[in-house]
C-alpha cells in the first residue's frame, strides 16, 4: 500500500504533467490516462476518478478547454486543449517546479560526506 | 427496463450514478464522460469485462469522483438528527410506561393493580391499556407508541446520509419489527381500526421501508 508520503508527492504533480502533457498536443481522457503511464514507466498509472477530476479543475481556471468531436464516429469523443493561460501557466510551473527539485537538492547534498 | 434485462456495461455505468454525491450538473459531467472514456477503451479493443475490471467496482470509481470533487454528506441529516433529538424523550417516555406495563402485569397483585387503577383480575395487557391510569390519555400514547421505530428510522438515515451505511439496514429492521410488533399489541388492545391504521401506516413504517428499499434496491453490478 502507498505511503501518506508517495500519494500526497504524487498528487501535486499530477495536475503540471497533465497540463504539461496537454501543452504538447490536444487529446482525450483515456489517451492521457495511457501517456502518463508510458512516460511515467508505470510508475504513475491513474484511474478515470482521479484524471477527470483534474481535468474538470483545468478547465474551470481557464487552463485547458474542451470539444466533443465525433469525427465519424457513432460515440463522440471529448479532446481537451490547452489554452494560451494553460501555456503560460505550463512554462510558469516548470519553472517553480526546477526552483523546488534544486532547493530540496540542497538538503540532500548537505547530508553527504 | 428492468436492471436485469439491461447489458451489464450499462447496468455498470448506472451503478455508477447511483453512488455520486454531486450536484446535479456536475454528475452529468462525470456520467459523459466515463461513457466517453468507456467507449474509447472499447474502440481501443477492449472488451467490456476488461474495462469494468480496470476501472473498478462502481462504488470504488464513484468514490473516487465524491472525494476528489469535494462531495460532501447531504446538509438534510442535520434535520433528520434535530427530529430523533425531539424523538428521544417522547420515545424514552413510552418505553418508561411499557416498562410499568409489563411490571404492573407480571410483578403485582391483583390488589395492587387495582390500587393503582388497573382492571384486577383481568390478565394480559389488554385490561391494563383499557383502563390503567398509568397511561393517561390513550389514545396519544398509542400514537405516539410508534416513536421507536421513527426514532430508528430517523437515526439509520442520518447515518446513511453521513456515509455510514454499515448498519443502516439493521437500524431499518429494528425500527420495522418494533413498530409491527406495537401495532400487533395495539390489535390485541382492541383499537378501533381507524386508529389500527394510522398507527400501521405511521411515519416509522415509512422511514424504515425506505431504508430497506434504498439498502436492497441499489443496482445489481456491485461486485
Amino acid at each position: 500500500m502507498e505511503s501518506r508520503f508517495d500519494s500526497q508527492l504524487k498528487k501535486g504533480v499530477l495536475e503540471m504533467l497533465v497540463l504539461g502533457l496537454l501543452c504538447r498536443r490536444q487529446t482525450y481522457g483515456y489517451q492521457l490516462l495511457g501517456s502518463i503511464r508510458q512516460q511515467s514507466g508505470g510508475y504513475l498509472q491513474l484511474k478515470e476518478g482521479t484524471l477527470y477530476p483534474i481535468l474538470y479543475r483545468l478547465e474551470d481556471e481557464g487552463l485547458i478547454c474542451s470539444q466533443w468531436s465525433a469525427q465519424g464516429r457513432a460515440a463522440p469523443k471529448k479532446v481537451y486543449t490547452a489554452t494560451e493561460a494553460g501555456q503560460a501557466e505550463w512554462h510558469r510551473r516548470q519553472t517553480v517546479w526546477r526552483e523546488f527539485c534544486s532547493c530540496v537538492d540542497g538538503f540532500f547534498k548537505e547530508e553527504e560526506p | 427496463m428492468k436492471a436485469e434485462f439491461l447489458p451489464p456495461i450499462k447496468r455498470y455505468v448506472n451503478a455508477i450514478e447511483w453512488h455520486l454525491r454531486l450536484p446535479l450538473r456536475e454528475k452529468a459531467r462525470v456520467m459523459a464522460d466515463i461513457s466517453s472514456a468507456i467507449t474509447a477503451r472499447h474502440e481501443a479493443g477492449e472488451s467490456y469485462e476488461q474495462i469494468m475490471a480496470d476501472m473498478g467496482k462502481p462504488r470504488q470509481v464513484a468514490a473516487q469522483f465524491n472525494r476528489e470533487m469535494g462531495a460532501g454528506p447531504s446538509r438534510v441529516r442535520w434535520v433528520l438528527l434535530a427530529l430523533a433529538v425531539v424523538l428521544l424523550p417522547v420515545t424514552a417516555g413510552v418505553l418508561f410506561n411499557l416498562g410499568l406495563l409489563f411490571w404492573a402485569n407480571h410483578w403485582i397483585s391483583s390488589s395492587q393493580a387495582a390500587a393503582i387503577g388497573i382492571i384486577g383480575g383481568a390478565d394480559g395487557p389488554t385490561a391494563i391499556f383499557v383502563s390503567s391510569k398509568l397511561l393517561g390519555p390513550d389514545m396519544v400514547f398509542y400514537f405516539l407508541a410508534g416513536s421507536p421505530a421513527v426514532l430508528l428510522g430517523l437515526i439509520g438515515w442520518f447515518c446513511r446520509l453521513s456515509g455510514w451505511q454499515r448498519g443502516t439496514k439493521w437500524l431499518a429492521w429494528a425500527g420495522l419489527a418494533s413498530h409491527l410488533v406495537w401495532l400487533a399489541v395495539c390489535a390485541m388492545a382492541g383499537l378501533p381500526g381507524g386508529s389500527l391504521a394510522f398507527i400501521g401506516l405511521g411515519l416509522g413504517l415509512w422511514l424504515c421501508l425506505g431504508l430497506l428499499w434504498r439498502e436492497y434496491r441499489k443496482p445489481k453490478d456491485e461486485n
